[in-house]
């Protein structure tokens, strides 16, 4: 089975060609970043308190810049020789197989579930059942001023990432958040929605 | 057995790469003057800039080009439109066979098996491999050699990847377009990279015994 292929290469590539750091040190430094990110950006009306939309979009592009270039490292690590580089993914179905048991478990070192599919097979929904991404959000508790939790994401970061590595490989996708323990619901949920397949760029017509 | 010179391009068609190696290949010959003051002669170090870009535009329109053609010629993919069918996916693992009941949901249009992997004239062979990114890596090497899709491979794996792409000092994919970013074929050359690829390049076309 396809995800029974993408599980294995998933666990071998983590095993054997990734260089590992401590997961405390990623989630206290993500916390950090965050917090200095709530101190920093401000709301225009009223500057005592946290902007929490713009947090979120600013996590959303470093995820983004992050993803652009995590996408190489992926896929440089996943693939065997030149000839598996020309074997991408034939559908959409396959490459969430590959999000889920082998970007997530090479880099987060965690494996979500592929659910919720759509009718028409465009979206996707990734479920985390340990709780927040893996271990980026233990120890983890959003402000109690009434507003964090229901307008921050914590692992908005992480959805930059995925849309970032996934426009690098031709395909724009939209990803947002839909639950998050951290918030009070049962459990992480990320929402993935392809938008269209990007078409090869032209070079410039010169005359 | 020698390699003549070495250019990356990006997904957005600019060339960020060059590298050529000094050989005895004979010089092309100059182009004839014009007499007219207003067409005069630049100077020779706006011409070799020049006369670089004019290299890599031709290169890469070559590489489309052919790239286009051969994917035209091969198989054809599945059908790109999506449908709206509530059964579960059959695997499909290559694009040859096309099941018509149930066909896959949102097939991924850019999977081309047939890429092409080189050409020869009388006087070169250009190898040219393509990442899923749309990164290509095109060799130009003499005739003797045989594929150099696993070197590529290796550069982009080896080099690119750890000394470009994990290079927070090295420009981005989409950050500074235009003349501070990428243009120019120097834009992702560092240290690192140069060196790497140079000792690559050496321990593979090394010198043949006399």
């Amino acid at each position: 089975m396809a995800s029974g292929k993408a599980a294995r290469m998933g666990e071998e590539v983590w095993k054997t060609r990734t260089e590992k750091i401590n997961l405390e040190v990623l989630s206290l430094t993500y916390g950090t970043l965050i917090s200095q990110l709530c101190l920093d950006l401000r709301l225009a009306s009223n500057p005592s308190l946290p902007d929490y939309a713009a947090v979120n979009t600013e996590l959303e592009r470093m995820g983004h810049s992050i993803g652009l270039r995590l996408i190489e490292d992926f896929l440089a690590k996943t693939s065997s020789g030149p000839t598996a580089t020309s074997n991408p993914c034939s559908n959409f179905r396959e490459t969430a197989e590959m999000i889920a048991k082998v970007g997530f478990k090479i880099f987060l070192n965690c494996v979500p579930s592929v659910e919720k599919w759509d009718r028409e097979g465009r979206s996707f929904g990734l479920v985390f059942e340990e709780g927040s991404l893996g271990g980026l959000g233990d120890w983890v508790e959003l402000p109690d001023d009434g507003r964090a939790q229901g307008e921050l994401w914590f692992g908005n970061l992480v959805c930059g990432v995925v849309r970032g590595a996934l426009e690098m490989v031709q395909m724009q996708v939209k990803c947002e958040f839909a639950s998050d323990v951290l918030r009070g619901d049962d459990t992480t949920e990320m929402r993935i929605t392809l938008i269209r397949y990007i078409e090869d760029e032209m070079p410039p017509d010169d005359e | 057995m020698s390699v003549y010179s070495f250019y990356i391009f990006d997904r957005h068609t600019e060339c960020i790469y060059t590298k050529r190696w000094l050989t005895t290949h004979a010089p092309p010959t100059p182009r004839p003057q014009s007499k007219d003051p207003l067409t005069a002669p630049l100077p020779s170090a706006q011409r070799q800039a020049l006369k670089q870009l004019d290299d890599t535009k031709l290169i890469f329109g070559t590489i489309f080009s052919l790239r286009r053609l051969c994917a035209q010629l091969g198989s054809p993919h599945p059908s790109a439109t999506t449908t709206t069918n509530p059964n579960p996916p059959t695997p499909t693992n290559n694009t040859n066979t096309i099941t018509p009941d149930t066909p896959p949901p949102a097939p991924n249009p850019h999977a081309p098996p047939n890429d092409f992997l080189s050409y020869r004239t009388g006087e070169y062979k250009l190898h040219y491999f393509e990442t899923p990114t749309a990164l290509k890596f095109v060799l130009f090497t003499d005739l003797r050699v045989g594929s150099m899709r696993t070197v590529l491979y290796q550069i982009w794996a080896s080099l690119y990847v750890e000394f470009v792409v994990k290079s927070p000092l090295v420009v981005g994919d989409s950050e500074g377009r235009g003349v501070g970013g990428r243009q120019g074929g120097k834009g992702v050359g560092n240290e690192l990279f140069e060196g790497g690829l140079e000792r690559f390049i050496e321990s593979i076309f090394a010198p043949q015994p006399a």
